[in-house]
């Protein structure tokens, strides 16, 4: 029994150098929001960089844009194409915060999370993180269909043009929330249909494609109470200084804190992690 | 079993765990685990586990399947949290241990990206760190150097173990903890792999890797602890341990196993492992055993006889044969 001996005395000598460091270091670690935006900077970057990704969520609305616009934007003096410019940028920026939101919860669900957490990133700010992250990669799809429609006759002062692209950025919060839920509720395969599903029926109900007059009374009942036909709407407020819906400011706000809820308990659910 | 394994860590852990209760010492223990009980549902996955590791030391963790370890290690990261019992690293707790870049570890199967590069992934892992070690000399000690560019979903599972040892190395942490580091790999990357480790852990830091390898556990480790059913059940160096099992080991064809287990100095014998048509037995006096073999109804049977020392093999599975509840056989043999 002499062995464990020798390497409690050998332990004991490296013991006291060691013991004082941690004191030293504890003092340089980064803040939880230093973290929260390196994270949410990275997932940025690795989405971005995502090819496909890019491509649907920018080619998508846009050639929408470009055919529903080539059909009725010569309509109320040019003001259809506007709207449609509005619901289109919409529509894109609701498909980046969809996937997104369950592409960043898959990689949670497959165990990088526990990776993240090792890493000294708490599931806090994982969330938080995320937020930032999709908010951040829905911005290209509104500006291109924002630029096209510019480009293709769409007539708005700089002004009311970049106050609809924060309106809508802003508005498209809950449906960012609405991806990350997915992605925690749902698995791999089954949180991508979900997703585009789940996107088809906001779009739709919301009258992002087609306006929901066109529908019939029930299917414009659930679109008053989606958060998409409201975006819809602030936009054109933006835009072209219609009445400001209030009630949509409303319809978003409780969607926004019931999704956050709903967020933040499924994340402790899902991480399995009781905090101290 | 509470005295079993009392006896057992005061006699094989010796100092590290009779040391302990000493908070206003300048060095802390780089690992403690004091009375630490988790349960999932009705299984039981740590049973009181008690464990001092001291700063330097290099252990490893063995024990079968759900023998804790797993288990055990996501605790000291705080990647699970303790029903009962306290969890200590360099004397702090284990999340503040892992955001202030005292502790890394490599987790059993760790999910990575797989559509990203190597690099991409360790980027924003790096910048997540407390204290980070630079990336390319990571990737060195890691010997990723080459694998950098690559995307993590095309690497081998050899490859993909050593971008989890970069993760690791990453927060240039002073406690390492590895679970089951070299699964995946083929005897060359497992050689590869141990050679790093040994440049790692020439550094100084505290090293506490889980394996199923037991001649890994035996070379690379000065301290190696045995866990079963969520506690210690040996602990010491390899040799100790092996000595838990005294005597030696015969093998051997033509006999069935009852047949040997009946001979004298025959302690046990039962089919061996990798090979049901041999019988494995354990011996407390081989000579004894040898001769009745020869002189006895068996000679003319039995064939490619062979003798061996028992290695930490044996000890292992002697150690954590649940069929065998004499509880007093492991701490006795560790005395001797």
């Amino acid at each position: 029994m002499t062995a464990p001996a020798d390497s409690t005395v050998l332990s004991s000598g490296t013991g006291a150098a060691v013991a004082a460091a941690p004191a030293a270091r504890a003092d340089a670690a980064p803040s939880a929001a230093r973290r929260t935006l390196h994270y949410a900077l990275h997932t940025t970057r690795m989405t971005v960089t995502n090819v496909m990704f890019m491509v649907f969520t920018i080619l998508m609305p846009v050639g929408m844009y470009l055919l529903f616009s080539m059909m009725f934007g010569k309509e109320a003096g040019g003001e259809a194409g506007g709207l449609i410019m509005v619901n289109m940028a919409a529509y894109g920026g609701l498909g980046a915060a969809v996937t997104a939101g369950t592409q960043i919860q898959e990689d949670q669900r497959n165990g990088f999370l526990r990776q993240l957490i090792v890493a000294g990133l708490s599931p806090r700010s994982f969330l938080a993180g995320s937020v930032m992250a999709a908010s951040a990669v829905i911005i290209p799809a509104l500006l291109a269909v924002g630029i096209v429609g510019l480009l293709t006759g769409v007539e708005a002062s700089m002004g009311a043009f970049l106050l609809t692209l924060a309106v809508l950025w802003l508005g498209l919060l809950p449906t960012i929330l609405v991806g990350l839920v997915l992605g925690m509720v749902l698995k791999g395969g089954a949180a991508m249909a979900g997703g585009v599903v789940t996107m088809m029926a906001m779009a739709i109900f919301g009258g992002l494609w087609m306006p929901l007059e066109m529908f019939p009374d029930w299917m414009q009942s659930v679109g008053h109470a989606l958060p998409t036909y409201w975006i819809s709407g602030l936009g054109e407020w933006a835009l072209y200084g219609s009445q400001f819906p209030v009630t949509g400011l409303l319809v978003i706000g409780v969607w926004t804190v019931a999704l956050g809820l709903l967020c933040a308990v499924s994340m402790s659910r899902a991480v399995g992690l009781s905090r101290r | 079993m509470a005295m079993n394994t009392t006896t057992a860590a005061g006699t094989a852990g010796t100092t590290d765990v009779s040391a302990p209760d000493t908070p206003t010492s300048a060095s802390h223990a780089a690992i403690s685990l004091r009375g630490v009980r988790k349960t999932y549902g009705r299984i039981c996955a740590l049973d009181g586990l008690d464990l001092e590791i001291g700063a330097g030391e290099i252990v490893a963790l063995l024990g079968p399947n759900g023998a804790g370890k797993s288990t055990a290690m996501e605790m000291m990261v705080g990647l699970a949290t303790a029903d009962a019992g306290q969890v200590r690293i360099l004397g702090t707790d284990p999340v503040t241990a892992t955001r202030t870049g005292l502790i890394g570890t490599m987790l059993q199967s760790g999910a990575l990206l797989p559509d990203q590069s190597v690099r991409s992934m360790l980027r924003m892992l790096h910048a997540l760190q407390a204290h980070p070690m630079p990336l390319e000399t990571v990737a060195e000690q890691a010997d990723i150097t080459d694998l950098l560019t690559r995307r993590i979903g095309a690497l081998s599972g050899g490859q993909a173990q050593r971008v989890r040892f970069a993760i690791a190395l990453l927060g240039d942490p002073q406690v390492l903890l590895l679970d089951e580091p070299t699964v995946g790999m083929d005897i060359g990357a497992r050689r590869a792999f141990w050679d790093q480790m040994r440049e790692v852990a020439a550094t100084g830091r505290t090293i506490v890797f889980a394996t199923h390898h037991l001649d890994e556990a035996e070379r690379e480790a000065r301290r190696v602890i045995v866990m079963d059913r969520g506690r210690v059940v040996a602990d010491g160096t390899g040799p100790e341990i092996s000595a838990v099992v005294g005597g030696r080991v015969i093998t051997l064809r033509g006999a069935d196993a009852a047949a040997v287990a009946a001979l004298p100095g025959v302690e046990s014998a039962g089919a061996d492992e990798t090979d049901p048509e041999r019988v494995r037995a354990l011996c407390s006096d081989s000579d004894a055993a040898l001769a009745a073999l020869f002189t006895g109804g068996l000679a003319g049977e039995v064939h490619e006889v062979l003798v061996s020392a028992p290695g930490l093999e044996e000890a292992f599975l002697r150690i954590t044969d649940h069929s065998d509840q004499t509880d007093t056989t492991v701490p006795d043999g560790a005395d001797r």
